[in-house]
């Protein structure tokens, strides 16, 4: 088990170096540069800007001069366009701001999703069920940019609620963004939740606990859940990654100062080194995720061990 | 300066967003502000405004209106000029002017103080000057100090900085040398490049010298504090040393760019006090809505958008063609009903108040005459004219442009027009490329005023030396060069006024570029917010004389 996790924590490391490398010669052959702007930057500034961030030095080296950099000092380097801050700042910053919403967003997606989920699954073919299904496909289709702005219009602006319309520092900035973010991840956890329930309550082992003459709840809740959730663990991983990386739309939204917001903003600013930053960021949260996960499959499924 | 990029930013973005959304509502009838407030001060002066995030607060480095937002507040220089266009001293008491217009002296005002304590003298000029002239300090206004002696040489690496043209004589007195007699350089030293510095915060703290807590400034607001992303405080500043603002607090938001409809959002729901531009989604809704009525400010800005013509592709070395081109376009519509934004029709490249403009001599709106200028050039029914490419940068509002330009010539004078569109970086990039330059044929630009000065104008924009720069390709007149030269010299400002008005008339009668309309700027303002105004140049927002009204 330990060895079994040893052994993917190491195998980040040639997938963050894949990202590297991708990521570096993307953004060398990406057209315009952090100092094409309308009045043309002099020559000789250009040099000296160059020269300050290593540009002038050939591909290769820049390439592993970044790369001992992060290796050696963590340093993901300055950013371009703010140049009162490094990329470390910038992801010090904002990106436990992303964790804070992401994480109340999913707690809320995973607490309702999956009792929903059950709900629809017991219910099936219900009114109930109809009900939850549309909303759920509801969620799961329409996008953040619309969400947020319409509860902005109709909760705020329409029926007059005391939330602020975005901003960050109190409970009361979360509560749009957490619902806007919480919706989409709760349809999917719901609809996988519910298609996993439908199979696993056919199985024979819960017509078994059923025949015992144990009590539905506890059929449903020790026998079923545990092995309904397998799949929707999966998801939910993958979902939760996604999540606390921030979402560009929910933060441009609501102006909060998280860090999804900078994976698109340091393209358009060609400023390498937040994007550079950003990317091994949200790589290595994505792999740790897949790594817990998995883990995650050996604790619920006595089937799963790993050697 | 350029075009601002933010708005076009913004109304991409906003397209794919809550323009969508918010747009296919219908406006809601909220209870409405008493539309004249009660009268008297409030008790708590307080503003709330709406910012992005300013790509840095160092005065030697900003190029962009939001960065000025907050400097302007922050910081002070020698002079400065009203609406009027009247200088006044503000840290320069009084000041000389050699004969020869070569040697400004200037002579600072006792009792004035950095936000530490220190008193600003001749040296902080004379240092932040060679600083932001150094190449090092890659500061992208440097070319703002270039008339001063040795600037240029400094400025592309062939001369030490110490050897700038300026020298604190002593604490309080300043002499700047200029390399030749510049009439616009008192316009030049009311601008940001040129304020002075505080050397202690820049050389200890480095890049970082502008956070909160480590920045000193001296004007009338000082930094109380500034949280990435999210809001930039400034209070009064009660050491200040010359008149004090009425307000107490002036608290940016941070919005991500681009986030208008937001901006507007919070507005309404009384989060901010000022919303700065209204997103062209918005419009309709907000000029018919009869509650936000007296709420809506209007501003000129000191700019012109226009269409750049390469001057180098044969069919378009033809003043006559360039003419037609532009008479044939319909400014008033394109502004109301395409692009939705507020502006002026342009006749002239020139925006109001810079000298030697006279509107009244170029080409004016006329599809006949525009026709009877391409049968004139050989094009009748603009037959054997080429296809022509106009090329933009990502953006609704350009693609909006291109389609009226699309079928408006097509129409009038039978031009066809394919349209190229690019995104930002790359289409800077690629206007610079030698192959751009010879293969283009029409695009987008503008230019705002970075200060109020004919010489920003005619020679920055128009002199053949600017060729290849950033608007003028492949034009040349050597009489103009010459009138513009001489003019940018002349200290007589009569006879300033006379050569500018030959450069104007010169324009006029080549027209080397299509003008399309002067920018303006439309603000929402709160009713209790008094004196909310911006500055003709770069639309910044002077906070010195708000103040709020009780509610």
């Amino acid at each position: 088990m330990w060895k079994y996790a040893l052994k993917r924590v190491l195998l980040l490391i040639p997938t963050l170096l894949a990202v590297y490398t991708l990521v570096f010669i993307l953004f060398h052959l990406t057209p315009g540069g952090p100092w094409d702007k309308e009045r043309p930057v002099p020559e000789s500034v250009q040099e000296y800007l160059n020269a300050k961030y290593g540009l002038d030095k050939p591909l290769w080296q820049q390439y592993v001069d970044y790369l001992i950099g992060v290796v050696t000092r963590l340093d993901l380097g300055p950013s371009y366009k703010y140049t009162h801050l490094t990329v470390r700042d910038i992801i010090g910053q904002f990106f436990p701001n992303s964790i804070q919403v992401g994480l109340i967003a999913m707690a809320i997606a995973v607490t309702l999703g999956i009792t929903l989920g059950i709900l629809s699954a017991i219910k099936q073919n219900t009114f109930l069920d109809y009900v939850l299904m549309f909303f759920a496909i509801f969620g799961a289709t329409v996008p953040t940019f619309v969400v947020g702005p319409l509860l902005v219009w109709l909760l705020i602006l329409t029926l007059g609620v005391g939330l602020p319309t975005g901003g960050w520092g109190t409970p009361r900035h979360l509560v749009l963004p957490v619902i806007t973010l919480a919706l989409g991840p709760m349809a999917v956890l719901a609809r996988y939740t519910r298609a996993s329930m439908l199979e696993v309550i056919r199985a024979d082992y819960i017509r078994t606990a059923r025949a015992k003459g144990l009590p539905e709840g506890v059929v449903i809740v020790r026998h079923a859940l545990k092995n309904a959730l397998i799949p929707v663990i999966t998801v939910a991983g993958v979902i939760l990654a996604v999540v606390i990386t921030g979402s560009f739309y929910v933060e441009f939204i609501f102006s909060i100062p998280g860090i999804g917001q900078y994976f698109v903003t340091s393209v358009s600013n060609r400023d390498y080194p937040v994007l550079m930053g950003v990317s091994l960021l949200f790589a290595t949260v994505i792999a740790l995720m897949n790594l817990i996960v998995d883990l995650a499959y050996g604790f619920l499924d006595p089937r799963i061990r790993y050697q | 300066m350029r075009e601002f990029n933010r708005r076009e930013f913004l109304v991409g973005m906003t397209g794919t967003g809550l323009a969508v959304v918010l747009a296919a509502c219908t406006p809601t009838q909220q209870p409405t502000q008493p539309s004249q407030p009660a009268g008297g001060l409030a008790k708590e002066q307080v503003i709330r405004i709406p910012l992005t995030e300013p790509p840095t607060l160092d005065p030697g480095l900003a190029t962009d209106t939001v960065s000025l937002d907050v400097i302007v507040q922050l910081f002070d220089g020698l002079v400065g000029f009203d609406d009027a266009g009247n200088i006044f001293g503000i840290h320069a008491e009084k000041w000389d002017v050699s004969s020869d217009g070569i040697t400004y002296t200037f002579y600072l005002r006792p009792g004035i103080k950095w936000s530490n304590g220190r008193p600003i003298t001749a040296q902080d000029y004379e240092w932040a000057w060679k600083r932001n002239i150094d190449p090092k300090t890659a500061s992208d206004y440097a070319t703002t100090l270039f008339p001063i002696k040795n600037a240029q040489a400094i400025h592309e690496g062939k001369a030490n900085p110490q050897t700038l043209g300026v020298r604190a004589r002593d604490d309080r007195t300043l002499e700047v040398t200029l390399e030749a007699p510049a009439a616009y350089f008192l316009r030049l030293a009311s601008t940001w490049t040129m304020f002075p510095l505080p050397r202690e915060a820049i050389e200890k703290y480095g890049d970082k010298w502008t956070e909160a807590g480590n920045i000193v400034t001296n004007g009338a607001f000082k930094m109380s504090s500034w949280r990435h992303q999210q809001e930039i405080v400034l209070e009064r500043n009660e050491d200040y040393w010359g008149k004090k603002p009425t307000l107490q607090r002036a608290v940016y938001r941070i919005f991500p760019e681009g986030a208008e409809e937001q901006v507007l959002a919070a507005y309404e729901n009384d989060e901010l006090d000022v919303a700065r531009g209204i997103p062209p989604a918005q419009v309709d809704r907000i000029l018919n809505d009869p509650k936000f009525k007296d709420q809506i400010k209007i501003f000129d800005q000191s700019g012109t958008m226009f269409i750049a013509v390469n001057n180098r592709r044969p069919h378009l070395r033809d003043p006559r063609v360039r003419k037609a081109l532009g008479m044939t376009l319909e400014r008033q519509v394109l502004i109301d009903r395409v692009l939705k934004v507020v502006a002026k029709p342009a006749y002239s490249l020139q925006p109001p108040g810079i000298m030697g403009r006279n509107p009244d001599i170029w080409p004016k709106e006329d599809v006949e005459a525009a026709r009877r200028l391409m049968a004139d050039a050989g094009y009748p029914n603009g037959q054997g004219f080429p296809e022509i490419t106009f090329t933009y940068n990502t953006s609704a509002a350009w693609k909006a442009l291109g389609e009226y330009l699309q079928q408006r010539w097509q129409q009038t004078l039978g031009i066809k027009v394919k349209l190229q569109e690019m995104e930002w970086r790359v289409f800077l990039q690629w206007r610079r490329t030698p192959e751009a330059s010879q293969t283009y044929d029409v695009y987008r630009g503008g230019w705002l005023s970075d200060y109020e000065d004919p010489n920003n104008w005619y020679n920055v924009l128009w002199d053949s030396a600017e060729d290849p720069g950033v608007f003028n390709l492949g034009w040349k007149n050597p009489d103009y060069d010459r009138i513009v030269r001489q003019a940018r010299a002349e200290l007589d400002q009569q006879k300033r006024a006379q050569l500018y008005a030959q450069a104007e008339k010169i324009l006029a009668d080549e027209y080397p570029a299509i003008p399309v309309y002067h920018y303006g700027a439309r603000h929402l303002v709160k009713p209790w917010v008094k004196n909310w105004t911006i500055s003709r140049i770069l639309g910044f927002a002077p906070l010195r004389d708000v103040q709020i009204l009780a509610r």
